[in-house]
């Protein structure tokens, strides 16, 4: 609940002035392809670490050598421990450059063999930034299944991150020869490679970015969280009719990491506004702006459906473990007051995960919450649980817009028992005791399993429509508030308390940063 | 001094000076408070204005074309830094245009305008 922040990210969010800055990498490489690569080199040393080239971490510490003026008694430089397998080090070669900083044959090379053919942008090499050196002429080659050579080119760097642009279809394996250091007397310090580019999207090129999370208890139909970014594309890379543009190398589930930081105290603290993955991408033509639209990884599951072991019943931590197996997703987490309650294990046939994440939330009495570390939570509903922050009128930009909504007293929840892979619907009719109300529409879970099972969610959906009055509240904008939180709305008699339901976070260069909630409170 | 604007030469504008800004925008919230909202990165502004009782229709026509494209597409921006006298170019697009101010309003013959202008602001 509430990203956990600083004490200074606090006050620095409500202070009169405020600098936030967005940044956003996208991986513009093949879905897959790094986890299955193997790489290798020519020429490695003793203390490489070549399986490190492929493990997201693109720096190194400042490392001691007997190399040619590198180490300098200055108490900055390290050891390399070889008894510390954990120690990032990525690749030392063993040859070092000449006074003319060439290598001689046969050179280093970094061989990376993918395990399947991919199109691919071009290739990214993570020099050794923390000791400031680089390789400053470089051969990249591209191969094909049958061992061909597609392409090669040759290329000239001057910093230590070397992003070569070189699209290609159907590359297997890609050969960089490193020609030329830049100091004489050193070995070849490499600590990542990357099969395509990392595109950093910064203020300097990003107009807008939109987020928006959603939490929705008693729905079947559940929405995924997304966020939309819109960049500059003056250059055309992303122009469909582009004939050297890249759109044809960009694949769904393609990732892309995202955050916004506030400035506290000179220095930026950021705050995640999402881990996820390409989703839509340009579909127009000769724009000078274009926008990726990202979700987690549940929303690209639409066709993949919950099939139930057997015919009789489960706990909801094994219907989660079944859902999250099938989908392929490690991270998630089932609340321990939910894990050991019983329910269905058939809920019919062809039911899409994201339909059985909803129906399992019901039958829990509880909601997804997905989180923006791209894994998921179900979590239990609780009726206006203490407040975790407060806004007042000093931080919206208009007096909350608060109505209320229709009374229910009575809902009917229906449960389902199955006999050999057919249901039998029962109803169950809740009602409150003062039953002065409207009843409200069916809740539907194929995953409820009994009558005590429907009654103790018919209880808790009663306790929930209670709160009747809506919000919408424009406000400041706080990245560590999410959907599910409960929060102090400021109104003209004093505060009540609001659970969020939906919080949308904007970002742009003309108006920074505003937000949005929509949530329910009071009765 | 703003020198050229995309392919377009200019001749020198008046009175105008580029000028660098990180985009203040000030808000008013429900109480009244004021709240500043800073852009991370300084921004180029290159305000350009002309008299044009010495430009030639064609050129008038030509700014305003130029001005159109970059509404949409950036283009390069050559002027005079006022803060060091060093010559800059950006990548701009067009946020605003002065309405053109007509000198003659007698229908049926060419148009010259009194004042034209534009703001471009770096991307």
């Amino acid at each position: 609940m509430a990203i956990s922040t600083s004490t200074g990210y606090k006050t620095a969010i409500k202070a009169d002035t405020e600098l936030t800055r967005l940044e956003s990498e996208f991986g513009f490489y093949p879905t897959g392809s790094i986890e299955n690569a193997v790489v290798s080199s020519n020429d490695a040393s003793s203390v490489s670490r070549l399986s490190q080239l492929k493990d997201g971490v693109k720096q190194t510490k400042k490392f001691a050598s007997a190399e040619l003026n590198r180490w300098i008694l200055n108490g900055t430089f390290e050891f390399i421990d070889t008894d510390d397998s954990s120690m990032q080090v990525g690749d030392w070669s063993e040859i070092i450059s000449g006074t003319d900083r060439t290598f001689s044959d046969p050179k280093p090379a970094y061989t990376y063999t993918l395990n399947t053919s991919y199109d691919i942008v071009g290739v990214t090499l993570f020099f050794d930034s923390a000791g400031n050196e680089w390789a400053t002429n470089i051969t990249i080659a591209y191969y094909n299944s049958s061992e061909t050579l597609i392409e090669s080119e040759t290329f000239t760097n001057d910093s230590t991150v070397m992003a070569v642009e070189m699209p290609a279809t159907g590359v297997k394996k890609i050969v960089a020869t490193i020609n030329e250091w830049c100091l004489p007397g050193r070995h070849v310090k490499c600590c990542e490679i990357l099969p395509g580019e990392t595109f950093l999207f910064t203020p300097d090129n990003t107009f807008s970015f939109e987020f928006h999370e959603i939490i929705q208890p008693f729905e079947t139909s559940l929405e995924t969280p997304y966020f939309t970014i819109e960049f500059d594309n003056s250059e055309k890379k992303f122009d469909i009719v582009n004939p050297s543009g890249l759109v044809s190398y960009l694949r769904q589930k393609m990732q892309m990491l995202s955050k916004i930081g506030l400035d506290v105290d000179s220095v930026f603290e950021y705050i995640s506004t999402g881990n996820f993955y390409l989703y839509e991408w340009p579909d127009e033509a000769q724009n000078d702006t274009a926008k990726f639209t990202c979700r987690p990884e549940m929303a690209f599951k639409s066709s993949v459906y919950y099939v139930a072991p057997d015919t009789g019943t489960q706990t909801v931590a094994t219907a989660a473990s079944i859902i999250f197996t099938t989908a392929g997703i490690t991270s998630y987490t089932v609340d321990s007051t939910l894990q050991d309650i019983t329910v269905n294990q058939y809920i019919g046939e062809n039911v899409p995960l994201l339909n059985a994440m909803g129906q399992l939330a019901i039958a829990a009495g509880g909601y997804w919450k997905f989180n923006r570390d791209g894994s998921y939570s179900l979590l239990p509903i609780e009726i206006l649980a203490d407040s975790t922050d407060t806004i007042d009128y000093d931080n919206m930009w208009e007096k909350p817009d608060i109505t209320q909504e229709k009374k229910y007293t009575s809902v009917n929840v229906k449960y389902y028992t199955v006999v050999s892979e057919s249901f039998n619907e029962h109803n169950s009719k809740v009602t409150a005791t003062t039953d002065d109300g409207e009843t409200a529409s069916d809740i539907t879970s194929c995953f409820i399993p009994s009558a005590a099972r429907a009654i103790a969610i018919g209880n808790l959906a009663l306790e929930y429509y209670a709160m009747r009055l809506s919000y919408s509240v424009d406000y400041r904008g706080d990245m560590s508030m999410e959907a599910g939180d409960v929060l102090s709305i400021e109104n003209d008699y004093g505060t009540s308390d609001m659970l969020v339901l939906e919080h949308d976070i904007k970002w742009d260069t003309g108006d920074k940063l505003t937000a949005s909630f929509t949530g329910i409170g009071g009765t | 001094m703003v020198i050229q604007i995309g392919d377009l030469k200019l001749p020198p504008s008046i009175d105008e000076t580029p000028y660098l800004t990180n985009n203040d925008v000030q808000k008013q919230t429900v109480s009244g408070r004021l709240i500043t909202k800073l852009s991370a990165t300084e921004k180029w502004v290159v305000p350009v204005s002309f008299e044009t009782d010495t430009l030639s229709l064609e050129f008038q026509a030509q700014f305003y074309t130029q001005c159109l494209s970059m509404r949409s597409a950036s283009a390069t921006v050559i002027f005079i830094s006022p803060y060091d006298g060093t010559e800059i170019s950006i990548t701009a697009k067009c946020i605003s245009r002065v309405a053109p101010t007509a000198l003659n309003l007698y229908k049926g013959i060419p148009q010259i305008y009194k004042k034209i202008g534009a703001t471009f602001q770096e991307v």
